[in-house]
């Protein structure tokens, strides 16, 4: 619980002085996403591979698919519940699910192909995602399990939200992670442009 | 994902096999990583706060979206409960 009120009021104090213009952030390095995840995984790096063996890494096996499988079986299910409550077209709904929470990608290809409401729609959904992956990540871990944060993070568990799930699910599903936002990285465009296809 | 950050991981990975037995240096790593994950959040709010475009959105069409989100959060993180790798 500590650890997600902290999690917020960073994410909440950032928006803050963003809104109020406090930061010029062009001139420091350290305000910067890429520069920051640089650093993180770099840090990720040393730490996976200081705690973890050789022999852990061979226990790796096919059976990782299934996560980027559950993550693609997630969307298509939540999107039928997701159509209870929202009144779009349900190949809409499902380009915008297929995000995975890329959103810079999927929210461009949406808004070409079925135009701005739809886009920004998109380019929400995917960033809410990836937020609400960073803030219940600990609950995520302690209730449904360490993979669950990988799943729920998409495409993002392979950056943003890849040191939170080092963090709380630990070292040994930094491979897991990464694969599995690597995977649907490369699946997003193909999938949302079938989705805004139909 | 820039192919900078799988170098930066590669990097990582390279210091992390050499200090495997240097435990003060990994505490020193594990603290600057809980200190660049808070970091990472507040840039992260920032780029939202400067963000005139999503903060316009979010006013038009933000319950929609969360809910939407919130959903497939949900159901994804409950279906990881029969899953086993």
């Amino acid at each position: 619980m500590k650890s997600m009120i902290i999690i917020v009021f960073m994410l909440i104090l950032g928006i803050i002085v963003g809104r109020l213009d406090w930061l010029d952030t062009e001139k420091m390095f350290l305000l910067n996403v890429d520069n920051v995840l640089w650093i993180l995984l770099f840090l990720i790096g040393i730490i996976t591979f200081a705690n973890m063996a050789i022999e852990d890494l061979k226990k790796i096996s096919f059976k990782i698919l299934l996560v980027p499988f559950t993550a693609i079986l997630g969307m298509l299910i939540g999107v039928f519940f997701v159509k209870i409550f929202i009144n779009r077209s349900l190949w809409d709904l499902m380009a915008v699910g297929s995000g995975f929470g890329y959103y810079s990608l999927s929210s461009v290809i949406i808004k070409h192909a079925k135009g701005a409401e739809l886009g920004a729609l998109a380019l929400l959904t995917n960033i809410f995602r990836e937020l609400l992956t960073l803030i219940f990540t600990p609950l995520f871990v302690k209730h449904f399990g360490p993979l669950s944060p990988i799943v729920s993070g998409g495409a993002t568990s392979m950056d943003v939200t890849l040191p939170m799930i080092v963090k709380y699910a630990g070292v040994n599903y930094t491979f897991v992670a990464l694969i599995n936002g690597t995977i649907l990285s490369l699946l997003v465009p193909f999938i949302v442009s079938f989705f805004v296809s139909l | 994902m820039s192919i900078s950050f799988f170098v930066a991981l590669f990097l990582g990975a390279i210091v992390g096999v050499l200090v495997k037995k240097n435990k003060l240096f990994l505490k020193i790593v594990n603290f600057s990583m809980n200190l660049s994950i808070y970091t990472l959040l507040f840039v992260m709010g920032l780029e939202i706060g400067k963000n005139g475009f999503i903060l316009e959105n979010l006013v038009k069409i933000g319950v929609e979206s969360f809910v939407f989100s919130a959903v497939l959060v949900l159901v994804s993180v409950s279906l990881t409960k029969f899953l086993k790798i």
